[in-house]
């Protein structure tokens, strides 16, 4: 399962981060590190990107960097 | 002198606190080669102290251009020579806030730690005990509240102990773990798997310390219910979320560029202070003109038609760069415009843009100068640069008159609000085009990606507001200012001079013994005449619609008074005399003639600023029909001028954005090319419809 499949309201705890370089890395770099846990919070107006709070902030990510995050 | 680089998270009040320290003095210049603000300044309670602001980030992974800045300066590898680091984190995520930290003891640099929003901390009901942190990372660390200046003699007080102790901070153990594992890394699988690890590490450490020191409040365990939370139920609702956006824009839009603000029938406040400005301008032209009358008629014209005009030019635009960028700080500031960007990306990701770019592509239509200027907050150094670039395609108040003078003209019997639209719909779609172009061929390295912190909703600081927006326009004064004067004055010699001008000839033919010449002998006419020709494809390749486009670039409504100008045999005293007096009255009044009176000494000039600029004759200028004869040919010129480059107000703008010649020369190239094109395919394909 990834985060990209939790709906609102739900949470998860991440297990491993995949995806690009870059874009890995800076995922890793905001704190979305194995074991954290992750609430989403909405869906932005056009169905694209989410919002989530981690580590008591919020953080938005596009569905396909949310498909990234494994949860365990 | 102590040198300070000041780091910390975006959105940490890293900027507050660098206004605090620093107060007015600063200085904003910019990093090489890349548009990224660098700010220095001297430490108001301490001159020996000066502060080096660096672009906010949340690590030093070489990620981005901020980044890269970031980690170079405080390795001391871009011989900035920094002393110490004053490491700013925001107490309500200070879990986040502690990875730069961490990054940053790592270099063994010395450091302080300002401990930020103490009070939401309070209000939180959070505890964090400051003493055993700053034991566990062996770092001074002062609490505070930077946008109330609490605290801030402690923190200069611990930069001046550390920098004369030069103490670093403790090594800790997972430093050199870091290190080997990086090291030891050697494929790219196991740098991948590096990477992962470190960051881990990292976080682990911090979870520890944050564990062992920071007792979480229950309005910071609770999801959803704070303050921030509740404004973002509505300010990014599924339903309400677009047209709260809508309505915030327009606002802003009519508070700056607008003529009948919010239906009032006055102006707005951008055009307001613009309005007392120009008054106040011209009252010293006259001043300036007067005292040089008896002057040689060249040097009265160089001063008055050349540096005083530039120099208006720069003033004019001064009072809308302010009042817009007041409000774009306001809800950057208020963290609304993270919301901005998180509602549009759906949208303009499609076509290789930022939710954000939205802003400066709608101040566009106002006018193109404090637009350009608002794409630096822009979050990415792609998309400041195409936004700058796309939003000189939009089509400016300055813009209009030259179409309002075609439509009645060549289009006098088509659909006029139709007409308007088209144009409009060319801006947006050439936009889109050119920036999903710019995305595939030059930027195409830079992967795209929305990884962006929502910060909490805070109401601004005035001050903080208001050295935003002195900072643009003085901005605009220094950087923007010199490129505005230097063009303008270049364009008026050349329509004002020619060889004549200098073997006496024109000395003598001229009564006044004046030694320039009328525009249609030239420089400027000669060079039309030479350049003409490469418009021939697009339909309008003759010498005088050529020096259209070029006064243009003075300002936009210059084409048309330079038209009207140039075919003067269509402008004669007795054409303004038969088509002025078929009016009445009260039409005259609303023209502008004094009392309804017709008056043939003002005739000219409210013929041209106000009936060709509103489109109001529709047999104008009928020898123009023999330089632009189709219909295709002068949509083709509208467009060119439409699209071509901007205003050098906007060039100068668009200098102070991308930083370096080079980038601003791509940028004016992308311009001219794509009017080029454009205007080619509306004149062949016009030409066969």
């Amino acid at each position: 399962m990834t985060l990209r499949d939790l709906k609102p309201g739900q949470s998860g705890v991440v297990a491993s981060v995949k995806g690009e370089g870059n874009i890995r890395r800076r995922v890793l770099d905001m704190g979305v590190t194995p074991g954290t846990k992750i609430d989403v919070i909405k869906v932005a107006p056009l169905g694209d990107p989410v919002e989530i709070v981690l580590r008591g902030y919020n953080l938005s990510l596009r569905k396909e960097e949310a498909e990234a995050i494994e949860l365990r | 002198m102590i040198k300070v680089a000041l780091a910390g998270n975006p959105n940490c009040g890293k900027t507050t606190l660098f206004n605090d320290l620093t107060g007015s003095k600063q200085h904003v210049g910019n990093w090489p080669g890349v548009t990224v603000d660098k700010k220095e300044g001297t430490c108001k309670k301490n001159k020996e102290i000066k502060i080096l602001d660096l672009p906010g980030t949340y690590s030093l992974s070489p990620y981005s251009a901020e980044e890269i800045v970031a980690g170079e300066t405080i390795t001391n590898k871009n011989g900035e020579n920094i002393d110490v680091v004053l490491n700013i984190i925001d107490g309500t995520s200070i879990e986040r806030n502690l990875y730069l930290t961490l990054q940053i003891m790592e270099t063994g640099i010395p450091m302080v730690i300002a401990l930020n929003m103490m009070d939401e901390v309070e209000a939180q009901g959070t505890k964090i005990d400051v003493d055993k942190i700053s034991e566990e990372l062996g770092v001074t660390i002062v609490p505070m509240v930077a946008r109330s200046g609490k605290g801030l003699a402690e923190v200069v007080k611990a930069i001046e102990e550390v920098a004369a102790s030069k103490s670093t901070p403790k090594n800790l153990p997972i430093f050199g773990e870091i290190k080997n594992i990086e090291l030891n890394a050697k494929s790219d699988e196991e740098k991948e798997e590096a990477e992962i690890s470190v960051a881990d590490i990292r976080y682990k450490t911090i979870d520890d310390i944050v564990s062992k020191t920071v007792k979480k409040g229950k309005a910071a365990t609770e999801v959803k219910n704070t303050k921030s939370d509740k404004i973002d139920k509505i300010l990014t609702n599924r339903f309400l979320g677009i047209p709260i956006f809508l309505v915030i824009m327009f606002a802003m839009y009519a508070c700056t560029f607008s003529e009948n603000f919010l239906w009032l029938g006055i102006n707005s406040p951008g055009m307001w202070l613009a309005g007392v400005v120009e008054s106040a301008w011209e009252w010293v032209v006259e001043g300036i003109a007067g005292l040089i009358e008896g002057a040689s008629p060249w040097i009265y014209a160089l001063v008055v038609d050349g540096i005083l005009a530039g120099i208006g030019a720069v003033l004019g635009f001064m009072p809308l760069v302010l009042v817009l960028y007041l409000l774009m700080s306001f809800l950057e500031d208020s963290g609304y415009m993270a919301r901005v960007a998180f509602i549009l990306d759906r949208l303009f990701r499609k076509f290789g843009l930022s939710g954000r770019s939205f802003i400066p592509l709608l101040m566009g239509i106002g006018c193109g100068v404090p637009a350009i200027m608002a794409t630096r907050t822009l979050e990415k150094e792609k998309d400041r640069k195409i936004t700058a670039i796309i939003t000189a395609f939009m089509p400016c108040g300055a813009k209009l008159p030259i179409f309002a003078m075609f439509f009645s003209t060549m289009f006098a019997d088509d659909n006029q609000t139709l007409l308007n639209y088209s144009i409009y719909l060319v801006s947006i779609v050439v936009a889109i085009v050119v920036s999903l172009i710019l995305n595939k061929l030059v930027y195409k390295s830079e992967a795209s990606n929305f990884i962006m912190e929502l910060p909490q909703y805070r109401v601004p600081t005035a001050k903080s507001v208001l050295i935003h927006g002195w900072e643009k326009v003085k901005g605009l004064g220094k950087k923007a200012g010199t490129v505005i004067l230097f063009s303008t004055i270049l364009i008026w010699f050349l329509s004002s001079f020619n060889l004549d001008s200098f073997n006496g000839k024109n000395k003598e033919a001229n009564e006044d013994g004046c030694i320039m010449c009328e525009m249609d002998d030239s420089f400027l006419a000669s060079a039309g005449e030479v350049i003409a020709p490469i418009f021939k494809p697009l339909g309008f390749g003759e010498w005088r619609p050529t020096v259209g486009v070029i006064t243009g670039w003075i300002a936009k409504e210059n084409v048309v008074v330079t038209f009207a100008q140039l075919y003067e045999e269509d402008v004669t005293q007795e054409y303004l005399d038969e088509y002025f007096g078929a009016m009445d009255g009260s039409e005259l009044e609303e023209l502008g003639f004094e009392g309804g009176e017709y008056d043939p000494e003002a005739a000219y000039d409210i013929y041209v600023e106000g009936t060709l600029f509103e489109g109001g004759d529709e047999n104008a200028l009928p020898t123009m029909k023999d330089d632009i004869k189709t219909k295709a040919a002068a949509y083709a010129y509208m467009v060119f001028n439409l699209l071509c480059m901007p205003c050098f107000a906007a060039v100068g703008a668009l200098k102070r954005e991308l930083k370096t010649w080079k980038a601003t020369g791509f940028a004016v190239g992308v311009q001219m090319l794509t009017a080029y094109v454009v205007a080619l395919l509306v004149n062949v394909i016009g030409g066969l419809l």
